[in-house]
């Protein structure tokens, strides 16, 4: 398989998103390290699904925000508090 | 920061390996809702969803250190944080009792369903909803619900080699329309 090949197969979807098996994901990840073009790819379609879910404006859930992480200072903190 | 208010990939990144609060702030109002929504999507009930976003942010907090961006947009590694927890709550025993509890509960009445928001309109099921049923079908077993390929080729009764051409022909085609 030619690396256009390999690029347009659905792996770099299937790694991005956690579906990939463990020896797809090596592969992958050794692929990225060898070839600029498959971390080109893998860029342009994480940005993609991040602009995807970013372009909805889904609110975070109002009562999390104003409770728990408000109280949260995250630096201070060595373990987080206990979830309640 | 920038002067705008908003953090570039990197300087966000940065103050968050530094453990800044402005940062896990920015964090949360910007991506929470987006996390928020995969895991609704796939615990199906709000107060579960809340405990499980709670988990998250935990687990970004204590796992950024290890955070490593040659592998990934900060955003990529936060939604699979969230899946993975919202496949982990699902298999639990509580859960598998809160299902069982809501069955019974279902049966007496159904007033639940008036306050629960349409989660098939957004998020990612938005997009899942336009695949081919026969995509959408394996894409839900596989995202949603964490199942193998192999255990998929069991469920569907359909060979290995057949459930990973699909899965990866339905996200290829899940990117069309992401676009």
């Amino acid at each position: 398989m030619n690396l256009q090949d390999y690029i347009l197969s659905g792996i770099v979807e299937s790694y991005v998103m956690g579906l990939a098996n463990p020896e797809e994901s090596i592969e992958f990840e050794r692929m990225c390290d060898a070839h600029s073009e498959v971390r080109a790819a893998r860029n342009a379609f994480e940005l993609q699904l991040e602009q995807a879910f970013i372009q909805q404006n889904l609110e975070p859930p109002v009562l999390l925000s104003q409770g728990y992480f408000l109280k949260l200072k995250w630096k201070e903190t060595k373990n987080p508090p206990a979830l309640n | 920061m920038g002067s705008s208010g908003t953090y570039s990939e990197q300087e966000l990144i940065t103050a968050l390996k530094a453990r800044e609060d402005q940062a896990f702030s920015y964090l949360y109002d910007h991506y929470s809702g987006s996390l928020f929504s995969i895991i609704l999507q796939i615990v199906k009930s709000q107060e579960i969803a809340n405990d499980v976003l709670q988990e998250v942010f935990v687990n970004i907090w204590r796992k950024m250190e290890s955070y490593d961006p040659s592998r990934g947009r900060l955003f990529t590694w936060m939604l699979n944080i969230s899946r993975n927890a919202s496949i982990d709550m699902l298999r639990s025993k509580s859960y598998l009792n809160s299902q069982k509890n809501q069955e019974i509960n279902d049966n007496v009445y159904r007033s639940d369903q008036v306050t629960q928001p349409d989660i098939d309109s957004i998020g990612l099921t938005k997009f899942l909803g336009k695949l081919k049923p026969e995509q959408r079908v394996l894409i839900e077993l596989a995202y949603m619900k964490g199942y193998t390929h192999e255990e998929i080729a069991q469920i569907e009764d359909i060979p290995l080699g057949t459930v990973k051409t699909r899965i990866r022909n339905a996200l290829l085609q899940l990117r069309v329309y992401l676009k």
